[in-house]
Formats: structure tokens, sequence, C-alpha cells
């Protein structure tokens, strides 16, 4: 299935990416993108613990599965205003 | 209503507008660029994001309170010193529910819309 991948601040600047497309396995969960996403860009792995997720434009918990064409993202915590 | 934005925008005219017969109060929150020995503010946003979870946020503040209208404005971008970043404006028939509402807003707002600060030195 392909999905998109988000990433915004910290995380954005650990990628070097603001967004890539990824091929992923039936039933993946977002857990599955995430480890696969450190292997591929290990400086994602110190922010491991300040990550948060989100699904199609919503806060997402990290076992929610995947589908065709959804867009994913990753990034610390919030804080604007 | 929600409106994100990299320009900048006049509380004033956001306040004129909510003036109405059966308002009673206005309520607002302007949310600026202070000088913490910063040269400019950068505001990062996931803008199809922050658009959705403001927009519930409205939803669940006119569930909890007998409000008349709301108004969300952020900016992103580069700011500079003095600048604008967000107003919340609330309008209704009396004051209490304008203050809450608007406090509400604004900490829900810091808690969920997907929206980082970056101080530039």
């Amino acid at each position: 299935m392909k999905i998109t991948v988000k990433f915004f601040a910290g995380h954005r600047d650990a990628v070097g990416k603001e967004k890539i497309k990824m091929n992923v396995k039936k039933d993946a969960i977002i857990n599955d993108v995430m480890n696969s996403l450190i292997k591929r860009y290990p400086a994602l792995e110190q922010l491991k613990d300040y990550t948060i997720a989100s699904l199609n434009h919503s806060y997402a918990k990290l076992n929610e599965k995947l589908k065709e064409g959804d867009e994913l993202a990753f990034f610390p915590p919030v804080g604007g205003g | 209503m929600i409106k994100i934005t990299e320009n900048d925008f006049s509380a004033d005219e956001v306040i004129r507008k909510m003036k109405k017969p059966e308002v009673g109060a206005v309520v607002s929150f302007l949310g600026i660029v202070r000088d913490d020995n910063i040269k400019k503010m950068k505001i990062e946003m996931y803008k199809e994001m922050a658009e959705k979870e403001l927009k519930k946020l409205e939803n669940n503040a006119r569930k909890r309170f007998d409000v008349n209208e709301i108004m969300i404005i952020h900016r992103y971008g580069s700011l500079n010193i003095g600048d604008n970043i967000v107003l919340i404006a609330v309008s209704s028939a009396h004051r209490k529910d304008a203050f809450r509402a608007c406090e509400y807003l604004i900490d829900g707002l810091k808690k969920v819309a997907p929206i980082w600060k970056e101080e530039i030195k």
C-alpha cells in the first residue's frame, strides 16, 4: 500500500525532508512505519519518545492500522499561540 | 470561524464586526511576539490538521458555552517582535460565557493545534 508521510519541526530536520511516499505492507500499523523510518533516518531514534503521530489530520495511536492512500505525520509536542 | 494565514490581521476589525444587536460582550485574546532577546520568531504549522483541530475546538466551545460568534486567527511564517501571532475573539449576550469560552479556546489551541514556534536568536 502506498502512503504519504509528513514531518514537522525537529522531525523534519532529522529526516531532511518535508514528506516522503512509502510502500507499506497490508495490515501495517503506525509503529511499523516509525520503526522502518528510524532504520532509514537514524536521527529519528532520539526523538522517538517525543514523537506524536497523526493520521489523515487527526491525532493517532501508534497501534492504528494503515490503509492505501493514508497521510501519516510525525512531529514533536505542539505549542502555538 | 477559523482562519490560518501568513498575513497580519486587525483585531479591531474582527471585534467591530462582532458588534451586533444581540451581543452584549466581546472578549478577545491577542498573542504577540515577545522580545526574549530574539531576532525573529518562525511559526511552523501543519495547516490542514490545524484547521481541523481548531474547528473541533470551536464546536466543543459552542457546546459548553452560550456564545454568539467565535473567531480564531493564527499566523504562520516569519514574524518580528511585536507582531500579531494569534487572535481569539468571542461574542456573547453576557460576559461570563465570552470570558470562559475565550480562555477555553486559547488553552485548547496550545494543547491541540499542530503549531511549533522557533525563536531565531
